[in-house]
């Protein structure tokens, strides 16, 4: 079966009912091979490859949960340094500190509170949450006027 | 098929409910959907007020980064304590259990005890919870987390004291996951925490009142 990689390909570049290019119907472009396109298989193998890492924990191993945990030690060792660099960073240091924060939280809920092995209706239940959160978050900032402040006006 | 298979990891546990999932698991994850909405608010709040102090002291004044950073690497390392404490009960391998269920609250205490210290040395330089918006803000969000971290600690002091009875095996390991997950929770609210407020807020200084006040900082 045809990976996603090649599918989109297909889609744009050959002959397939009224697509962009009508190319001639040649046997590269039947559905076989399967992984045929500018990447051959290396887009199914990554998928296949970070499934079979991050799933380690259906029966994870006290490594496994280590090396995440040095994960997050880095990742916040990562941080405490590019906060000495706040003047260098300009602009970019607050959206690369909420990053940074956006990434260990995933982690710290993907892998050690088990979301990644877990039932989906579990990840649905706390998104909600946290979606409704970030909302009601945005909805006080904006109506307090700190995402867009209003004009200083001279005396 | 609704059945209980038991199995060594209780992730693969199929609970005999409709969803397949435990009612205990799954209400532990709404409480703490909802416990984001409540540390939600009080950094929404905090943001809300940010630079708005007119007296001080100011967050660039008191805010001390490097022992922040260590205590926010200890708690990182109770959640993967936690986490080892949970595989090894799952394992059925019990000593390692209790010592990293210990290791846990030890690290939880540790924690707070670093809070306890930065409350003191912000009071003695004169950052109370009524002195500014910063200190009100300040100490109600870091307040009301420390005394997450402290019922969590309570809690796991409670489940090693099961343990030492006998009570906490693989058979009941959804009572440490339980545990767990409250304590993960913990440590992810101090993740953003630890960004918002010392990190990016570090910097935060005098708030600027009214136009006069904002000439005058400007004049020096």
């Amino acid at each position: 079966m045809a990976n996603p990689i090649s599918k989109a390909w297909r889609k744009l570049f050959y002959h397939d009912g009224d697509r962009y290019f009508l190319l001639p119907q040649v046997a590269s472009a039947q559905p076989e091979p399967p992984n045929e396109g500018p990447f051959g298989d290396a887009g199914p193998r990554a998928v296949s490859w970070f499934t079979r890492i991050t799933f380690g924990g259906r029966h994870a191993t006290p490594f496994f949960y280590t090396v995440i945990g040095i994960i997050l030690a880095v990742l916040t060792l990562l941080e405490v340094w590019l906060f000495t660099l706040d003047d260098l960073l300009g602009a970019t240091f607050v959206p690369l500190m909420l990053f940074l924060a956006l990434a260990k939280f995933i982690v710290v809920v993907a892998f050690f509170m088990h979301l990644r092995f877990d039932k989906n209706l579990l990840t649905l239940v706390f998104s909600s949450g946290f979606v409704i959160a970030i909302a009601v978050f945005m909805i006080l900032l904006t109506v307090q006027g700190k995402v867009a402040p209003d004009p200083v006006i001279a005396p | 098929m609704a059945q209980a298979a038991v199995v060594q990891d209780s992730h693969d546990e199929i609970a005999d409910t409709n969803t397949g999932i435990s009612n205990r698991k799954l209400l532990m994850w709404v409480f703490l959907a909802s416990d984001c909405l409540f540390f939600g608010s009080f950094i929404a709040t905090y943001l809300v007020y940010r630079n708005e102090s007119v007296v001080g002291p100011y967050p660039n004044e008191v805010l001390d980064i490097p022992i922040t950073s260590v205590s926010t690497f200890v708690l990182l390392m109770s959640s993967l304590a936690m986490v080892l404490a949970l595989n090894y009960l799952q394992k059925d391998r019990l000593g390692l259990t209790r010592f990293w269920i210990l290791a846990v609250a030890a690290l939880g205490l540790v924690f707070l005890g670093f809070q306890v210290v930065e409350f003191m040395t912000f009071v003695s330089e004169g950052l109370t919870i009524h002195q500014n918006l910063f200190g009100t803000t300040f100490f109600i969000l870091t307040g009301f987390h420390g005394l997450h971290v402290f019922v969590g600690v309570l809690w796991l002091l409670g489940m090693a004291f099961a343990h030492f009875k006998g009570s906490l095996t693989s058979r009941s390991s959804e009572d440490l996951e339980m545990a767990g997950l409250y304590w993960h929770f913990v440590d992810i609210v101090w993740i953003v925490i630890f960004t918002v407020i010392y990190l990016i807020g570090f910097s935060d200084g005098e708030g600027i009142e009214t136009i006069e006040h904002a000439a005058t900082i400007i004049g020096g």
